[in-house]
């Protein structure tokens, strides 16, 4: 009895003595009593683990590194190269976790491809705050950028993720079959009332074939709910659900098109009826998320097809131009090479990345695949595509078998001016997406009422917020 | 002059028998210090870090878990299941051994069938309860055809994994029953029934107290099986089931998945020391209770 005394008292003291020992700042807020210290100390390596199916751009920038820093040691891993897509991708993923658990691993990583929630890592300290690299950076302004869209990266004020590429949600569509359904005048004000039109026009899709074609697309739930840039989960102020009203006029103008999201399970692939056979355009409107190129290809296309098109960028529900991170970057709190990690995402964010060349048929050719975050890349690349008269397609043998006259400059500087108006930028969350779909589905599904989904989303967000 | 030879003295003997012993037991000893001392060790430690940079933070990361609501349902639907999924298993295992040491006719076969399901593998058994109990499985069509019943994603998920968890390990326990019910010598039960007693009374004075050490195990193991179940609750439900089967195992799972480390650690450390309590609560019980007294 006596030794069991004993022992209590001593952890009762032990307890005691740590509770009074707490961290730097103990606030409510961990990421601030968990703020990893920077360190700017030039180091000779620098380690970075090249993820499975590396873009092309990324081992560009290693060897851009080598050159303008010779004295650094970069050290690089591959990962298998046999396996299927969610065995590589694995490999990575579990490579780069155990050793950021232990310390080590590389000096940059590509969070896109890790499971971590990218608030909660910063929220953790995971992530090494790169706003004192980015003051002391005579050679980086903001204002070079696209406006708002570093605003992702950022918690609590700190910038811990970079982007380098993002995505936008430019909306192309065919006017004469909008105009056949009565949309004379989309409304392109935020995604909810755009919702709303494609809601009203759903029961006439069983007479358009091509527009009814448009609507037959699995994702449409998740895509609008990234669009929409709705926040579901404000992690700065560990609130769920902040704008319930916006959150349910969402809901309620999805619903309209739930059943051609999911319900029949069909995707059906189909050709525009006066199109010739090698014009790449299927249905009567395109999303073009990555790259201006896609506008200056699809919207020559519907030019010469229809003589006119509809094209604009859909804003979130604030009325806002938001993008989405498509490849986005961040250094480990951990990193012993943080100088050298800095370097790196300044060779990301370079013109040499940003408006990188390709060959293309032997010719050097800006890389028309993603929207870089650099406003001089941006207008590189379509400075460049304004200056051809026409738009070629080749068959397989890149024989040329059509083409199309190419867009005027006012068109693609328009399209680009849409792009410039970006206040905001977003971060994809899967999960998020996910809990959400599985929440409200029996509301679209009229088999339960809206408060009772809207309870349990809260209740899995809490969950999701709160670990 | 014969001389009387010295004798070998016994400790030596007795210490290269130590040695020997120690050379056998080094390597498993090895391992577990490897694979779960040192490990627990460090997360103790880590459980007193932030973040990557390992930076002491005292108590924060305690307080802050134990404030957590996800920690808390989490913890509270562990204790549930255990509350209300060990009883279950240790009655309905019981049982059946029960009925099984009575030698029915077929009982080697029974006892066969009865072990089948804990030796199929978990993504087996989670496929069948997913075809009866989905939104489009067989007991909708049989049973809910005109309103479904999404099952798996209602409070009815928490008594579907706790039809899971009693069906995967009731077989294991039921074979740790019978052995023990096989050790207790038949002449007692003789004895009683010479005596007067009814099969009641026999079971509650001579089986009951005699199964003591068995039951002690089997309710260890059955609680220890009761953690394991977030296999199947992950088979099932994901990494955000739906709220009633969230575990103590999805929360730490999650924070690995998260890269934080710290809160893993913590939480794993509050489960170590709830266990051992009541582990230690257990031992002292019967270290106090002694033999058993007929």
């Amino acid at each position: 009895m006596k030794r069991i005394l004993s022992m209590f008292l001593m952890l009762a003291l032990m307890l005691t003595g740590l509770a009074g020992c707490q961290g730097e700042a103990a606030s409510e807020n961990p990421s601030e009593s968990a703020a990893p210290v920077v360190n700017t100390e030039p180091t000779d390596e620098f380690v970075i683990y090249r993820p499975p199916y590396t873009p092309d751009w990324m081992s560009e920038a290693i060897m851009l590194f080598r050159q303008i820093y010779p004295d650094v040691k970069v050290t690089i891993e591959d990962f298998s190269t046999t396996g299927t897509y969610e065995e590589r991708m694995a490999q990575y993923c579990d490579r780069v976790t155990n050793e950021l658990l232990s310390g080590e691993g590389p000096d940059i990583i590509f969070p896109s491809y890790l499971n971590a929630n990218i608030y909660k890592a910063m929220q953790g300290g995971i992530y090494l705050n790169l706003s004192p690299f980015f003051e002391q950076d005579k050679n980086f302004k903001e204002e070079d950028f696209l406006p708002g869209v570093f605003d992702a990266g950022k918690y609590q004020g700190r910038q811990y993720i970079v982007p380098i590429y993002v995505t936008y949600p430019a909306f192309l569509a065919r006017t004469p079959v909008l105009e056949s359904l009565g949309i004379g005048q989309v409304e392109c004000g935020d995604t909810i009332s755009f919702l709303r039109q494609l809601g009203e026009v759903s029961p006439l899709l069983d007479q358009n074939l091509e527009l009814e074609l448009m609507m037959h697309y699995t994702g449409f739930f998740g895509r609008f709910l990234e669009i929409a840039n709705l926040k579901l989960i404000d992690y700065e102020n560990r609130q769920i659900c902040p704008n319930p009203e916006t959150i349910r006029a969402f809901m309620e103008a999805y619903k309209a098109c739930y059943k051609w999201d999911y319900q029949d399970g069909k995707f059906v692939s189909g050709r525009m009826t006066n199109a010739p056979p090698w014009l790449p355009v299927n249905y009567c409107y395109t999303w073009l998320y990555s790259e201006i190129n896609h506008f200056r290809l699809y919207g020559a296309c519907f030019q010469a097809v229809d003589g006119g098109y509809i094209d604009f960028i859909l804003r979130d529900t604030e009325g806002r131009v938001s993008t989405s991170y498509m490849y986005y970057t961040a250094v480990p709190a951990s990193s012993k090479n943080q100088i050298n990690a800095y370097r790196f995402i300044q060779i990301l964010l370079s013109e040499s990345i940003q408006a990188r060349k390709v060959n293309y048929k032997g010719t050097l050719q800006y890389e028309n695949i993603f929207c870089p975050v650099s406003k001089e890349a941006l207008g590189l690349k379509v400075r460049e595509q304004m200056n051809e008269p026409s738009i070629k397609f080749y068959d397989a043998s890149y024989k040329t078998i059509g083409s199309v006259p190419a867009l005027p400059a006012e068109a693609l500087l328009g399209h680009m001016d849409q792009l410039l108006q970006a206040e905001t930028s977003t971060l994809y969350d899967s999960t998020i997406i996910t809990m959400t779909w599985e929440s409200m589905e029996p509301f679209f599904k009229d088999e339960k009422t809206y408060e009772a989904c809207f309870d349990e989303l809260k209740s899995k967000l809490t969950i999701y917020m709160d670990e | 002059m014969k001389t009387i030879p010295t004798p070998k003295p016994r400790f030596r003997l007795g210490r290269r028998k130590a040695l020997t012993g120690m050379a056998y037991a080094a390597i498993p000893l090895a391992g577990f210090l490897l694979f779960f001392a040192v490990p627990f060790v460090i997360s103790i430690v880590r459980s007193f870090q932030s973040g990557l940079t390992q930076q002491f933070t005292g108590l924060e990361n305690y307080i802050s878990v134990a404030n957590s609501e996800s920690f808390r349902l989490a913890a509270a639907n562990t204790f549930h299941f255990i509350v209300m999924g060990v009883p279950s298993i240790i009655l309905f295992s019981l049982l059946l051994a029960l009925a099984l040491d009575q030698k029915i006719i077929g009982h080697s076969f029974f006892r066969t069938i009865f072990l089948t399901p804990y030796v199929i593998p978990v993504a087996s058994t989670v496929m069948v309860f997913q075809i009866v109990f989905e939104q489009s499985g067989i007991l909708n069509s049989l049973c809910f055809q005109q309103l479904p019943v999404n099952f798996l994603h209602s409070d009815n998920a928490f008594y579907i994994l706790l039809l899971l968890y009693v069906w995967k390990n009731f077989g294991y326990n039921m074979i740790l029953f019978l052995t023990g019910l096989s050790q207790i010598p038949n002449e007692y039960r003789e004895a009683a029934r010479v005596d007067g007693a009814g099969p009641v009374r026999i079971f509650r004075s001579i089986t009951l107290p005699l199964l003591g050490p068995t039951f002690f195990f089997v309710f260890v193991i059955s609680i220890v099986n009761s953690f394991k179940v977030f296999r199947e609750a992950y088979a099932l439900g994901g990494a955000y089931p739906h709220s009633s089967i969230y575990m103590l195992q999805h929360f730490m799972n999650n924070n690995f998945q998260n890269l934080n480390y710290q809160r893993l650690s913590t939480a794993s450390i509050y489960v170590f020391l709830v266990i051992a309590l009541v582990v230690l609560a257990l031992f002292l019980h019967r270290h106090r209770k002694g033999s058993v007294q007929l």
